[in-house]
């Protein structure tokens, strides 16, 4: 109880600026962790905070092979969601089946489904990749698929790399 | 005799009879019953220092402890503070302390209080394994608690409500409430 009012708390507080600075901190109600392959299992109501950043799945695969701080972080879920708050104090939320976090470039990738809001802008895609310290995306469509990138920008709100609307 | 001499003859032996039976009681000692018997230890042990080999010759495990006792007839020994060293086929040894532990025939023991399960290889993910109860099987490696478990590495920890693992292959499956932290570089 005390951890969650702490972790809550602790969420109100920071912001992206200094999201990454944080302890990773993850909840599940199972967890299988295979020590030869420094990976986790985590399993039933994940859910995992990092500052304002929180991600909730029903499955979270933890790879910490690569090292300290290069841990990668793959959220399956029927719709695994992310969650953070810009220095503005608004909120970038995003969607998708699967979310992998890596926590060495701070990037976040959305497969299947995907979707991304900030404001009033929502990008959607089969997937997105998105750089969270930049606030960076970029949208792409699965090569087979005829769904184009459907991207609905307000002015200045994102910041996308790629000319909107291209077709992959 | 008349009814009053019997009477006298009669109250007469009924105080003989206590005054003999209080006598006779105290010197015969008390004869110890199997179970009280079971209870005091077949042998003790100070400063316990033993090695065990399995089947190939190769050294399973070590234990040193303050005090052991061994309870032949109940199949158990406790140990005050062991200090078990289980190595593996690759070599690595963990170090298992606890305050108190009991062991049930040649393999299965359990640990309880301030137990900490070291691995003594310093290049691996899963350092330290700490908890109030534990039960290891010391042929397989095996272990089982179903209290509250913490687990340390480098830069993270686990906690969780009951764990079930294994020392050589190092894979642990925590059971509930479990909380992970990574801490940041």
């Amino acid at each position: 109880q005390e951890a969650d009012e702490q972790s809550d708390s602790e969420e109100t507080q920071h912001n992206i600026a200094t999201d990454f600075q944080q302890t990773i901190k993850i909840r599940s109600r199972n967890q299988l962790l295979n020590g030869k392959s420094k990976t986790s299992v985590l399993v039933d109501e994940v859910l995992i905070l990092q500052g304002s950043l929180k991600i909730t799945a029903d499955r979270v695969e933890m790879n910490a092979a690569a090292g300290k701080g290069k841990e990668v972080i793959s959220a399956i879920g029927q719709a695994a969601t992310y969650q953070q708050k810009l220095e503005d104090g608004s909120l970038v939320s995003a969607r998708a089946s699967s979310i992998k976090y890596d926590v060495a470039t701070r990037e976040i990738s959305l497969t299947g489904n995907a979707q991304i809001s900030q404001n009033d802008s929502t990008v959607s895609a089969d997937s997105i990749a998105y750089n969270m310290t930049e606030q960076k995306i970029i949208a792409s469509t699965d090569g087979n698929s005829e769904k184009t990138v459907s991207t609905v920008i307000s002015v200045g709100d994102f910041d996308n790399s790629e000319d909107k609307g291209n077709e992959k | 005799m008349n009814r009053v001499g019997w009477s006298v003859a009669f109250v007469f032996s009924v105080v003989l009879g206590l005054y003999l039976f209080i006598i006779y009681d105290d010197e015969q000692p008390p004869s110890q019953t199997d179970s009280e018997l079971s209870m005091t230890p077949t042998y003790e042990a100070i400063n316990l220092d033993s090695k065990l080999y399995d089947d190939e010759g190769l050294l399973s495990h070590q234990v040193s402890a303050d005090k052991m006792e061994h309870y032949q007839q109940l199949g158990f020994m406790v140990f005050d503070n062991p200090v078990y060293t289980v190595f593996l086929e690759s070599g690595e040894p963990w170090r298992i302390t606890a305050e108190e532990g009991t062991l049930y025939g040649s393999s299965r023991i359990q640990l309880e209080h301030n137990v900490k399960i070291i691995n003594l290889n310093t290049t691996e993910f899963v350092k330290q394994i700490q908890t109030e109860y534990i039960e290891i099987n010391l042929d397989q490696k095996t272990l089982f608690s179903d209290q509250e478990v913490e687990i340390f590495g480098d830069n993270y920890s686990v906690k969780s409500i009951g764990i079930q693992g294994n020392l050589a292959t190092q894979q642990y499956e925590l059971k509930q409430h479990v909380q992970s932290q990574y801490f940041p570089q």
